[in-house]
This record gives structure tokens, C-alpha cells and sequence, in this order.
């Protein structure tokens, strides 16, 4: 069971991509890597640019493969890295129980080398040129890095003005709105959040103008009578954060909802923020964006912690690449070391490290015993304690009971006393039959979204 | 605290919400606001809704209710190592195959869990132990028993089945109820409780039927009259159609030492001529047309060429409607079983329906091993109205349809990039509704030897079928 390194190079779409690949051999870009016994099929995790790691799969009999990034070359840089470093250092592969996402892929594809018929050859690709390492010169290097240095430090400083002139139209936008009026906002609110959206990007707030382009569809699905509850807090959640940038634009939370957040591998470099634990999924969320991406949120609660801990994988991928599936399923556990993106209240995560699949469990969240809150939205005030442009705040709710009211509103109502409104659920009557001894749910600012609960039947995913 | 700035909050959003040009009046600003550095609308809104968000709270409406309880399951739910799998299946199976392996599961003591499926309201197609959950759909509890005060409770489907159960507790009340409560339903509704008459049909019906024939629908008339020749009542022809059907057929015969009746169509120039003549059969009992062309019930149904399989088509429903069940059974022998060479005739459930449980599933279990006219899982599927209990795998293995599926999937195993046949899912999720565990198992094996990994979803019915082959654990009382 060989391959060689002719094949990965023959394989390979273009030259950029092989050194693309050449980036990735190096084994800290790798969760795992591993080998099937007897089937010559290797396969590996990658910690990719998304929340959870790729899935790479080949095949070095019929050379075919299989990776889960959204990348349009075939093969992908993550591919041709695994095939690479099995060409290279085949003993790192260690023989391992083929995962069932390996059986899948290969319960799925047709056998012989389909994929090897449609390699495009090896003219214009050398991988020993991807191999080779950049210079030589010390000096040289050493000038360069600077000049580098010195070219970021221009372009933060050039962004910070960029940014602040573009907060400063979003606080006279507001102003103009609560002058005219917030009902003919909502009344014109796609076309005008459009506008000075478009204005947030060109002063390079990116990650407060998908906010703000995002926000007329969450504000649209509400009923009618929550809108303009919704638009003043929405609103006013902008103006805190502008004003918290002003006071401090490196702060990585303002930085994070204001420009954008750190990329995968600065978490990952970064140790502050790290969570080893068993983490269990309760449920996702899947998001069409008007940019023409998909976000794919994916909630986990920390089963050992004392208290309810949450975090939240965030992917994203085009539209364009059509319907995935999620890489955990609802009560999926995972053993797993997470690392937190840098914030005041962490939350989002990646997946750091991940161990073997835990033993079957059927005990729920109830059995854990978090003590439930007298308030249910502690948390949630917490939170904004920490991020007042908190949008939205994992819940863990302890027993009680969903009710409907005579509008056809939904409620939560715990044994111990408050109350939530809830979003709209399909089979709503379901899950006011019985009893829940917990619920997990995301709260954003004025109803919350059930995404777990659990009752005498067992546990249940209303919005999976 | 809150109840001093929840009106100046709601004065300050109502204010904001249509507009104002000048600016806030501070004797309007909460007392610890107005010593602010700045009164900027914006500002003044970032702390009104963070105010909100922390003093806010959430009371519940006093006319909030839950649902009633959903009733408990009658068997025990699928188990949670399972429900993955199920889900997938949820999403999977069509209409046809998806109420055929709730069967399978029943049969087995495992219900579905209702977080993962729960039936739709008027889904008559699944089996009974669902029925209080689709009454607990239409916020109905499930009536037990019908009375002249009920009747006009519940549904019709379920009056169906309460008058389907009555005439085996209380033939009389049942027969009282129907007597002096069925004229007072819609066309639709009489029709459909005369279907439920079928199963349990006796003389003792007769009297409703004959009252029936001046029902003022032609249907619900033409219906009752089919009930009635099916007990062998035999109703008059008039002379002229009694001429039309003998000119609608070819009345021959065959073979030279022992001859032999055939009959055959006749014909006829026109379509109009064509459609009259299939309507003229709609009408008619299958006794009086034997009359007619000179034969006995059963001689009738052993003449018929079967050479027109649209024309047939109509003529095998007469026998379902009308026929004795001796007719019915020769039809299906002939149907299933006939000559290589034959056209096969469509036929409906409504044939089928006149057997017994043990008759379907031994025609279903002969037919797998001699009909070549069972070329799919999916028409067995239509036969059997409940999984096999016993079935060895060489009786399943000699089959046609497995033959179909294995080829099938060693040539596509032997040719890469061929398109997998859309038929391939939806036949395993028919054998994994049909067949028993350890069949099931020895199934598995030998498709996965074929060509289909073990992880492949298509085999997750099959999958369902052979880890829920143990009896569940006795529930606590």
C-alpha cells in the first residue's frame, strides 16, 4: 500500500495548489491522520479555515479522495496533503477502526479510479518547486519582514480612520431613523439597511455590515408587534458598539463584531482560551446570507462543567456549493479540546484536538443536575454585562413547560418561576404535551429559539 | 425600579417609533439620566435598550395553556441507539415503504419515537397503535365507542372505524345507528361507511343495502348494489342491456378433445361504442354477466382470454366488487400466476381485500417463488398486509426482484460512475419491511457482499430491521 509522489503531483489541478499542499504537510495542521487495516484507504482531519476540521479521505489504490472544504479544485489542498505526507512518511499513518464518515464515503463511491482517469497530468507542476522554502539571504529575509511589518502597521492605521469615519455615518444614519421615525424604517427596512450597509463595507466594518445586512431578515420574521421592540434594541446595540470601537479599537470583541474576528489559526496558535472536555451537540442552525454564503451554526454544552458551558462552531461555506450536511448530528458527543476565539464571554470555538468517541450514553442534560436559575435570563444579562451588542445567548433551562396563549404565542415557563417567550416551533403542540425537565434554547433579545429539550420521553430537537 | 422607568421607556420608544424632529424633553428622561453629558437621541437610545434588556421581564399571559398530554405509547419507543437511524429513515422512504416498516416495527412491539415522527392527523395508511396520537392531533380524545350521542363527534374516518368495531361487540346497536343515522351523512361519508361494512359484510346487511338502492346518490346506489350481489343477491337486467353485454363480447371455444369456453371482447368501431361498453360493466355483477354470456361464475373467470389489459382491467374490478370470493381467488390465481407469454392486468387493492391475512401472505410467499409477474419488493408490498413471520433466505434468494437488486448492484460495483437507479433505496427498504430478523441479517450480508458498504445509507432499513429484532424490555406498569 504505497503511493508516490508522482502521483500526487499528477494529480494535482495546477502548480498553485501543490504549494498550497506543500503548507499544509506539517504535522500541527493535522488532528489525526491514520490508516484503515487491510483496505488501502487513509484518511485524516484538517484544521481548515472553518469551525470544525476537514474530513480528508483518499483512496492510494484507485487514487480517488474526498475532502468536506467547499473548495472547486479537485483535488483540494487538503487532499493532496494527506496523500503527500502518506508519499513521504507512510509510518505516521497509524492503523486505526475505519470512522463511520470513512465507511460512508466509501459505501458511496464507485470503486477504480475514476477520479485518477480525470487527473490532468503533470505539465506546469513540479512539487519540488512547492517544497522549496523562501529564502535564503538572512539579511534579506529580515528586511523584508519589516517592510511587511511596516506595510500593516499602515494599513491598520488607514482601516482605523476607514472604520471610524464609517461608525460615524452609522451613529447619523440612527440619529436620521429616530428622527423620521423607526415605523418607516421598518416599513422600507431591506433597501435601507442595504444602503449603508454598502457604506460599512467600503469603510472596511465588514463584520458590522453583514450584521446590519443581515438584521431586516431577522427583524421581518418577527410578528409584526415585536418589530419595533426589535428595531430599538438592534439599533441601539450598534450605537454601544461604535462607541465601545471609538474607546478601544483593539479590543478583540469590538474588533470581532466591528471588522472581523481572528482567523482559525490565530485561535488555534493562541493557548489562552482552551476547553478539554465532553462536549455534547444540541443543535444547528443554517443560515442562507445575503452575500451568498450559508453560516452553519453548531451548539455544544460542556457535560462536565459544574455550571451550563456552551460554545458555538461557526462555519461558513457559498450557497453555491450546494446543500452539506451537518458534521455533528444533535446528540452527537464529542471528547474534544476546544479553543475559544479571544472575547470577554467565550463562545465561539474551534475544535482544537479531538479524542476517541465517548462510550453510548443515553442520560440527557437532565442528569447532569446543572442547577437551574432563578432567572432565566441571567445568563443572557451576564453576557451583556461583558458584550452589551450581544445578540444572541445559549440558555440552559431547567424544568417546566412550554405553553401557548390565546394569540397562538408560545411561552416557557419554569417551575421556578419566569417565563420566555419562544420563537414559533414546528409541532408546536408536541412540545406542549409533557413536562420538560430541561430545555436548551438561544435567546435573542426577544424570544428564545428551543433547540433541545428533554422530557419523560426522552430527548427531543425541535428545530433539527 | 422598573415600574418607574417602564412607562418612561415606552414614552421614549413610542416617541421614536413615528419620529420627532426637536429634541428630548429632559423632564421626560429618567431623574438619573438628565445629569448625562449628552442627550443625543442615539446615545439616549443605546441606554434605553440596554435598560430594556436588563429590567425587562417576561410575563406570562394569564390565558396561556399547554396541549393535552400526548396520549402514551401503546409499545415501547424506538430506543435512543436507534432513533439516528430512524430519523434518516423519516426522511428517506416514500408513502409506499414508510408505513410498511412501521409495520415491521410493530410487529416487533417498537413504536415510533414522537420527537422523531409523529403521524399526521388524517393518515389513515398507518397502523392502528398510532390512532390516539392522530386524535391527539386534531385535539380529539379517541372515542372508545360509538352511540347515537358520539356519532356526530368524530370524524368520519374514525365513525368508520368505531361502526367497524361496534358491528363485532354490538351488531345490533351498529345496525340500529346505521339504519336511522346513515341517511343523515354527505354522499361521500355514506360511501365510505359502506366500505367499512365490508370486512365483517353478512346477510344481516341486507336489509340496509336494499334500502340503500334509493339512496339519491348514484354512487353510494351502485355501491349497494355491488355489496348486495357480493352476499349473491342477483339483481334483474333489463332485456336491452342484458343484449347489449352479449353483443360486447365474443363468447367462443378452444381445444379439441376438451373443449373449452373463451371469451373474448368483441369489436367495437367507435371509441364512444368502447366507453359505453366499460360503463355498462361498472354496473353489472359479475353473476348476472356470467348469465348473460351463458356460463357459471367461475366458468366465466377460467374463459376470459385476458388479452386486453385496459378493458381487463375493469373486468377483474367487477370481480372485486361483486363476485364470490371463489372468483376472486381463481381471478388472482390467474392474474399472478398465468403464462409467461400473457399481458399482465392491472389490478387494485380492492382484489387483494377479499382474502383473508393468511391468504395474502401465502399467495405473497408463492408468488416470490413462482410469479414471474412480482418483479419488485414494492408489488409484494401491495400483497402482504403484514411482515412475513417466516421466510428462509433461499426462498428470498431464489426471487426475481433479489435477482433484479444483486445484478443490479454487481454492475454497478463492476462500472464506476454509473448512476445508481432511483428503484435500488426504495427496494431494500421494501425487503427490510417485509422480512424477518434473521432473514433480514442474511440479507444484509450478502448485499453488502454485492457491492453496498455496511455505512451505505439505502441500508438502514435494513439496519432498523436487525437491531430491533429483540422484543423490547417489558414496560414498567
Amino acid at each position: 500500500m504505497t503511493l508516490s509522489l508522482d502521483v500526487v503531483q499528477a494529480l494535482a489541478p495546477d502548480q498553485g495548489s501543490l504549494v498550497a499542499a506543500g503548507k499544509l504537510l506539517q504535522p500541527k495542521h493535522w488532528l489525526r491522520v491514520a490508516r484503515a487495516a487491510g483496505l488501502p484507504v487513509i484518511w485524516g482531519e484538517c484544521q481548515g479555515s472553518g469551525a470544525h476540521p476537514y474530513r480528508v479521505i483518499a483512496d492510494v489504490a484507485d487514487h480517488g479522495y474526498k475532502c468536506t472544504c467547499p473548495s472547486r479544485k479537485f483535488p483540494c489542498k487538503h487532499s493532496l496533503a494527506l496523500m503527500w505526507q502518506y508519499a513521504e512518511s507512510a509510518e505516521r499513518f497509524g492503523q486505526a477502526e475505519v470512522p463511520d464518515w470513512v465507511q460512508e464515503w466509501l459505501g458511496r463511491r464507485r470503486r477504480a479510479g475514476a477520479s485518477g482517469d480525470a487527473a490532468p497530468g503533470v505539465a506546469g507542476k513540479d512539487i519540488a518547486v512547492a517544497q522549496a522554502t523562501e529564502p535564503a539571504d538572512p539579511q534579506e529575509a529580515e528586511a523584508q519582514a519589516r517592510k511587511r511589518e511596516a506595510a500593516a502597521a499602515k494599513r491598520q492605521a488607514q482601516t482605523h480612520v476607514a472604520v471610524g469615519e464609517g461608525l460615524g455615518e452609522l451613529q447619523q444614519w440612527i440619529a436620521d431613523q429616530l428622527r423620521t421615525g423607526v415605523a418607516g424604517l421598518l416599513d422600507d427596512v431591506v433597501a435601507r439597511c442595504r444602503r449603508i450597509a454598502a457604506r460599512l463595507v467600503d469603510s472596511k466594518a465588514a463584520a458590522l455590515a453583514s450584521r446590519v445586512d443581515e438584521w431586516p431578515a431577522r427583524v421581518l420574521a418577527l410578528p409584526r408587534e415585536l418589530r419595533g421592540e426589535a428595531a430599538m434594541l438592534e439599533l441601539g446595540q450598534w450605537v454601544l458598539l461604535a462607541q465601545a470601537w471609538r474607546a478601544a479599537p483593539d479590543d478583540p470583541d469590538a474588533r470581532a463584531a466591528v471588522i472581523q474576528a481572528s482567523t482559525r489559526e490565530e485561535v488555534l496558535a493562541s493557548t489562552a482560551t482552551r476547553a478539554g472536555s465532553l462536549w455534547e451537540v444540541m443543535g444547528h442552525a443554517v443560515q442562507t446570507r445575503r452575500d451568498g454564503m450559508v453560516s452553519q451554526s453548531t451548539w455544544l454544552l460542556d457535560r462536565c462543567s459544574a455550571t451550563p458551558r456552551f460554545a458555538l462552531l461557526l462555519d461558513f461555506f457559498p450557497a453555491s456549493a450546494g446543500r452539506r450536511g451537518a458534521a455533528l448530528a444533535p446528540g452527537q458527543r464529542l471528547q474534544a479540546e476546544l479553543a475559544f476565539y479571544p472575547s470577554r464571554h467565550p463562545l465561539r470555538a474551534v475544535i482544537a484536538t479531538q479524542g476517541e468517541e465517548p462510550a453510548e450514553e443515553t442520560a440527557g442534560i437532565a442528569a447532569v443536575g446543572f442547577e437551574p436559575a432563578a432567572d432565566p435570563l441571567q445568563t443572557h444579562r451576564e453576557h451583556l454585562a461583558r458584550l452589551p451588542w450581544a445578540s444572541h445567548t445559549p440558555l440552559h433551562l431547567g424544568p417546566g413547560r412550554v405553553l401557548e396563549d390565546g394569540q397562538g404565542q408560545l411561552w416557557w415557563r419554569g417551575d421556578e418561576g419566569g417565563a420566555l417567550r419562544l420563537a414559533p416551533l414546528a409541532n408546536a403542540m408536541l412540545w406542549q404535551a409533557l413536562p420538560l425537565r430541561s430545555a436548551v434554547a438561544v435567546w435573542d433579545g426577544l424570544w428564545a429559539r428551543l433547540i433541545q429539550v428533554e422530557t419523560a420521553l426522552g430527548k427531543g430537537y425541535p428545530d433539527d | 425600579m422598573t415600574e418607574v422607568l417602564g412607562p418612561q421607556l415606552d414614552r421614549l420608544y413610542a416617541r421614536w417609533l413615528v419620529g420627532a424632529r426637536d429634541e428630548v424633553p429632559v423632564d421626560t428622561l429618567p431623574a438619573a439620566w438628565r445629569d448625562g453629558s449628552t442627550l443625543d437621541a442615539s446615545h439616549l437610545l443605546a441606554l434605553a435598550s440596554q435598560c430594556r434588556q436588563f429590567l425587562g421581564e417576561h410575563v406570562l399571559p394569564a390565558d396561556a395553556r399547554a396541549a393535552a398530554a400526548l396520549p402514551s405509547p401503546r409499545l415501547a419507543l424506538v430506543p435512543e441507539a436507534q432513533r439516528l437511524r430512524f430519523r434518516r429513515c423519516v426522511r428517506a422512504l416514500s408513502a409506499v415503504t414508510w408505513p410498511a416498516l412501521l409495520r415491521l416495527l410493530a410487529s416487533r412491539g417498537w413504536q415510533a419515537h414522537p420527537y422523531d415522527w409523529l403521524p399526521e392527523a388524517g393518515d389513515v395508511s398507518l397502523p392502528p397503535l398510532y390512532d390516539e396520537w392522530r386524535a391527539w392531533r386534531r385535539q380529539q380524545v379517541p372515542h372508545e365507542t360509538l352511540d347515537a350521542t358520539s356519532w356526530d363527534e368524530v370524524t368520519p374516518s374514525e365513525r368508520c372505524r368505531l361502526v367497524a368495531r361496534l358491528r363485532a361487540t354490538d351488531p345490533a346497536l351498529a345496525a340500529e345507528l346505521l339504519t336511522t343515522r346513515l341517511a343523515t351523512l354527505p354522499a361521500e361519508q355514506r360511501l365510505q361507511m359502506l366500505d367499512a361494512l365490508v370486512p365483517a359484510l353478512s346477510e344481516a346487511d341486507l336489509l340496509l343495502l336494499e334500502g340503500l338502492s334509493g339512496d339519491r346518490s348514484e354512487k353510494v346506489r351502485l355501491r349497494a348494489s355491488q355489496l348486495r350481489r357480493r352476499l349473491g343477491r342477483r339483481e334483474p337486467l333489463e332485456a336491452a342491456v342484458r343484449d347489449e353485454l352479449k353483443a360486447d363480447f365474443v363468447v367462443g371455444s378452444s381445444g379439441l378433445i376438451r373443449r373449452r369456453a373463451q371469451v373474448g371482447w368483441a369489436a367495437l368501431k367507435t371509441q364512444p361504442q368502447r366507453a359505453a361498453r366499460l360503463l355498462r360493466l361498472q354496473s353489472v355483477g359479475w353473476n348476472e354477466l356470467a348469465d348473460v354470456l351463458g356460463l357459471t361464475p367461475l366458468g366465466l373467470a377460467n374463459a376470459l382470454t385476458l388479452d386486453e389489459p385496459q378493458n381487463d382491467a375493469v373486468l377483474v374490478e367487477c370481480a372485486a366488487q361483486t363476485a364470490p370470493v371463489e372468483v376472486v381467488r381463481h381471478v388472482l390465481e390467474r392474474l399472478l400466476f398465468g403464462p409467461a407469454g400473457e399481458q399482465p392486468v392491472p389490478f387494485g387493492a380492492s382484489l387483494l381485500e377479499r382474502l383473508t391475512e393468511a391468504e395474502r401472505v401465502a399467495l405473497a410467499r408463492r408468488g416470490l417463488r413462482e410469479s414471474a409477474r412480482i418483479a419488485s419488493f414494492g408489488s409484494l408490498l401491495a400483497i402482504i398486509p403484514a411482515p412475513f413471520e417466516v421466510l428462509p433466505f433461499g426462498e428470498l434468494a431464489g426471487s426475481a426482484p433479489w435477482r433484479r437488486l444483486t445484478d443490479t448492484l454487481r454492475a454497478l460495483a463492476a462500472e464506476p460512475g454509473a448512476a445508481r437507479p432511483g428503484w435500488l433505496a426504495e427496494e431494500i427498504a421494501a425487503i427490510a419491511s417485509l422480512l424477518p430478523a434473521g432473514t433480514a441479517g442474511e440479507a444484509l450480508a450478502q448485499l453488502t457482499r454485492a457491492g453496498l458498504h455496511p455505512a451505505d445509507p439505502a441500508l438502514d432499513p435494513l439496519h432498523l430491521n436487525v437491531d430491533l429484532a429483540d422484543a423490547p424490555p417489558a414496560q414498567e406498569s
